[in-house]
């Protein structure tokens, strides 16, 4: 029965947390996802620990997630998307889920897929336990489903796991409300004078998290090597006019505060330095970690202007001094942009399909005086927010969901 | 069984839990830890499902007993005893704001104020309008020395725009770090700065602050542009307020055998207490009581609390994951009464595991002298270190030697189990020789485990746990690594190289690192040769 019944878009931890709340409380969720693999952005981070936990919550998603594929009351669909949704004493949703090009009981992770491929990223490998099969099929990079011209995965795959004729599935769900919790998308730097997308050794923050979580350790794409100067640029897409981005992202200075105090706990010759703006407030016990982050890691405060490439594919980073105005340049051998938020891949789509607005700067904000009637905005596809916050976002979504089936009973 | 939720503060949030809980169809009893109770104010009445909603005035909190499910709370009031039977308890106590004048060595007075009060006289009810015409500049103080929060620098920023804007009155802000991160907080800054609000934030050199006699005001700082310091007399001084945790809540935490936070707040720094959720079930703090957050995730807290508690099913209680106590075997020494992170362990009169309460970390049967403590889903320590290794494809091996060490591997499963998982994933399995052994918490590792896995013919055991900060268990894994270290000690005595015995915190994604720790282990094993022991 649709009162009993409720599908939540997006499996970040907003998404996920909601589920379980909803699912405890006896009722169906299907939760549903566009990307390959579930968990959102926060099933990408990797753990920033040294002799003691920083409380930075990546793990907290993975946990989440291995409690959502156990719970009986969920169902996760990756591959996801809505097609349509039509009103009918709640919505009759039709989702199409991509084709399940790797089976999961023949896979064994053994990777020879992602070297047979051609295509850069026509393979895409997961990042947590809980992604299983931990290889996939990108449906819009293989060239297969362009136009059969390749079959080189499957040729290569030893158990036979992979069929790039699998057809994709529609079916409709009938659910009494439904939570947006499709998260943010992470803003490609390409318009700033960093020579990103250039320069080998300049990397966004996302990438750094992907190489930690692979290698457990920093190394420059250029040459494999571990850097011993890095500089970690703030705000990169975040609080800028020109970009109409008015908006900080808030996980910005965690993450370049706990990596950079990482970096330097593992290999105490490297030297970071951290270009910012204003370091924004993060944990709970923020004030001593600051602290004691500052005596290892050099703050700059000001905001690095064009980056010249240097000897063995270092980076010349030139900047204001705070304090005395002169303009001075500095070397170094690897440089991290910490990239803001942006709104989700399909937001416009997905708002248009639901009757949401969203607000100028893109994100649904709290729903900019229009609130379809069941459905319940998330997480940071409101705005930006650390998973603290969306997994909040998502527990008081799912107490609205509960109270408005409730009453759409009577 | 009773259904009544306890509520217990003595401010806003106890009553916004309350008003939301009851309307909810929650039994709600309202109480001070010290008998002040929450006022609902003169002609305020709590709302209408006040048939739910009971308010214990005047009445000390003496003690608790019982477990998740089935509290009971035993009040006085003067010289009466209550007692009163309750399923959940809810703490929920505002914070004190601890003005920060003497931060900048300012006492209020006619020209300096609190936020809160300066917010008052901004109130358009307040009557307070004519103050601001003899006011041409303000100054607000807020994170110039310490550090700000969002939520504070939210109000500072509307205030100054109310000023600036409105009241026809400049307004300056110092700062160091200017707090932006939250919802519209930036683009509230650029208005405030587009109205003329002067921003002088400072990180190294932080501005004098000097009170004179008269009261006056003298802040000397460092300026930007004009690179050389500016003198400032503000006609008003405006000093922020930090939240701190209630006294009350210290009261708490003793009363509830509640693990209290680095700043003082009723819940553990550790990821793991999610949202209300604290080291009991069955007790939660809510919003102020747990730390300083703004209005917005306070209200989703509350929401949360209300979804959780209006089920009107209780959570089925899985048998199968809790300790037993044997009760031929118990001495009542306590140990497990003690020791037990979730206070899971009643007297009735002798040693009985709460099982509602109970979270199967195994911590109390690796800690008990008598071995009277056995769970289901985890060897005892008889039967650890039959070592019989399993073999899996893949995996790297160093080494050219014939010997292949037998590793015993002990995986927390909230870290070690997960991390290899992905190890697996993504190296698709591992060396020869390594036996894994998954236990609920490190801390369920015991020395009789280890040293059984040794004399067995492991030719080396590892333990793998959460970091510190990050155990469920409050401190499963400092246990866990406090028996190795101290076991280590005894080795060489048994003839036996202490490091055959590893200790090691991993975080459940940490997968590459799993699979770097067991290569390097292994290698070193492969030096050491095979276990003298065997």
């Amino acid at each position: 029965m649709a009162q009993n019944r409720v599908l939540v878009v997006g499996s970040g931890i907003a998404g996920l947390t909601a589920a379980l709340d909803l699912a405890e409380a006896g009722v169906f969720v299907d939760v549903i996802d566009q990307y390959a693999f579930p968990g959102g952005q926060g099933i990408r981070l990797s753990c920033k620990a040294t002799d003691t936990c920083v409380k930075c919550g990546a793990c907290g998603v993975d946990d989440r997630l291995g409690n959502a594929l156990k719970h009986p009351h969920i169902r996760l669909m990756t591959g996801s998307g809505i097609q349509d949704v039509r009103k009918d004493n709640g919505f009759n949703v039709r989702i199409r889920q991509a084709p399940g090009f790797v089976d999961p009981n023949r896979c064994d992770d053994c990777g020879i897929c992602l070297s047979a491929c051609p295509v850069e990223g026509g393979i895409l490998q997961g990042t947590s336990g809980h992604h299983r099969p931990f290889y996939a099929v990108n449906e819009s990079a293989c060239l297969y489903v362009k136009d059969k011209s390749c079959t080189a995965c499957r040729d290569a795959c030893p158990t036979g796991a992979i069929d790039l004729d699998a057809a994709e599935k529609t079916e409709s769900i009938h659910a009494g409300a439904m939570i947006v919790a499709a998260g943010f998308s992470i803003h490609s730097p390409f318009e700033k004078p960093y020579g990103y997308g250039v320069f080998p050794n300049v990397m966004t923050s996302p990438e750094v998290e992907t190489v930690l979580k692979r290698r457990a350790r920093l190394v420059r794409p250029s040459d494999q090597s571990e850097p011993d100067r890095v500089a970690f640029i703030q705000c990169v897409g975040s609080r800028d006019a020109k970009l109409n981005h008015l908006w900080c992202s808030g996980y910005c200075c965690g993450f370049a505060l706990r990596t950079a105090r990482l970096l330097r706990h593992r290999r105490p010759q490297m030297h970071t330095t951290i270009f910012y703006i204003d370091i924004q407030t993060f944990g709970r016990t923020f004030d001593a970690f600051y602290k004691e982050t500052r005596e290892s890691v050099r703050l700059i405060r000001s905001i690095p202007g064009d980056i010249y490439p240097s000897e063995n594919e270092s980076l010349k980073i030139t900047y204001l001094e705070p304090d005395t105005g002169e303009t001075l340049q500095e070397d170094f051998d690897l440089v991290v942009l910490s990239v803001g938020m942006i709104p989700p891949a399909g937001l416009e789509a997905l708002s248009k399909t639901l009757g949401l607005r969203p607000t100028p700067e893109g994100f649904l904000g709290d729903g900019n005086g229009i609130k379809p009637a069941g459905v319940f905005p998330a997480g940071a596809v409101t705005g930006p927010m650390t998973l603290a916050e969306a997994a909040a976002g998502g527990a008081g979504a799912a107490w609205q969901v509960l109270r408005y089936l409730k009453n759409s009973q009577r | 069984m009773n259904k009544t939720a306890l509520i217990i503060g003595s401010g806003t949030c106890a009553k916004d839990l309350a008003e939301t809980l009851a309307a909810s169809g929650v039994s709600v009893l309202v109480a001070g830890v010290d008998g002040c109770a929450p006022a609902w104010g003169p002609g305020r009445t709590p709302n209408e499902a006040s048939a739910l909603l009971e308010i214990m005035d005047g009445a000390k909190i003496r003690f608790i007993t019982g477990t998740a499910g089935g509290f009971t709370v035993e009040f006085a009031d003067q010289d009466r005893r209550i007692r009163r039977e309750v399923r959940d308890i809810l703490i929920a106590e505002d914070p004190v704001p601890q003005v920060n004048g003497s931060l900048y060595g300012l006492t209020e007075g006619a020209g300096v104020v609190s936020l809160s009060a300066f917010k008052s006289m901004l109130n358009p009810d307040s009557g307070n309008s004519e103050a601001f015409e003899s006011l041409s500049r303000v100054a607000f103080l807020t994170g110039a020395l310490d550090e700000s929060l969002p939520l504070i620098a939210r109000d500072v920023m509307q205030a100054a725009l109310d000023l600036q804007q409105n009241k026809g009155v400049q307004a300056y802000i110092f700062t160091g770090n200017l707090k932006v991160a939250g919802q519209g907080l930036e683009t509230l800054s650029r208005n405030a700065k587009e109205a003329g609000v002067i921003f002088i934030k400072n990180t190294e050199r932080p501005p004098e602050i000097v009170q004179a006699g008269d009261e006056s005001i003298t802040i000397t700082y460092p300026d930007e542009v004009l690179r050389r310091p500016s003198v400032l007399n503000p006609d008003l001084t405006v000093v922020d307020e930090t939240p701190l945790p209630s006294p009350r809540l210290k009261t708490l935490g003793d009363l509830f055998e509640l693990e209290t936070g680095p700043d003082g707040f009723l819940q553990a720094d550790n990821i793991h207490r999610l949202l209300t959720f604290t080291n009991r079930k069955g007790i939660r703090v809510v919003g102020p009581a747990r730390g300083v957050f703004p209005p917005v995730l306070i209200a989703s807290e509350i929401a949360h609390t209300a979804l959780s508690l209006s089920r009107t099913k209780d959570a089925e209680t899985d048998e199968k994951n809790k300790a037993r106590i044997e009760t031929g075997k118990c001495v009542r020494c306590l140990t497990c009464v003690r020791i037990c992170p979730y206070r899971a362990v009643a007297l009735a009169p002798r040693p009985v595991i709460a099982a509602a309460a109970c979270e199967g970390c195994g911590i109390c049967a690796a800690e008990c002298p008598c071995e009277a403590i056995a769970f289901d889903t985890f060897p005892s320590t008889a039967t650890t270190g039959a070592v019989e290794p399993e073999s899996e494809a893949g995996g790297n091996r160093s080494g050219a030697s014939d010997f292949i060490p037998h590793v015993t591997v002990f995986c927390c499963s909230r870290s070690a189990v997960p991390a290899r998982n992905m190890a697996r994933a993504m190296n698709g399995g591992f060396p020869e020789g390594l036996s894994f052994i998954d236990v609920p918490c490190a801390g369920a590792v015991s020395r009789l485990h280890l040293l059984n896995a040794l004399s067995n013919g492991a030719d080396g055991v590892l333990v793998v746990g959460c970091h510190p900060d990050n155990c469920h268990s409050g401190g499963g894994t400092l246990l866990a690594r406090g028996r190795s270290d101290g076991l280590k000690m005894l080795l060489p005595r048994l003839g036996v190289a202490h490091d055959r015995l590893a200790f090691k915190n991993l975080a459940a994604n940490m997968g590459a690192e799993f699979s770097q720790v067991l290569e390097a282990f292994m290698a070193h094993l492969e030096s050491l040769g095979p276990n003298p022991m065997k």
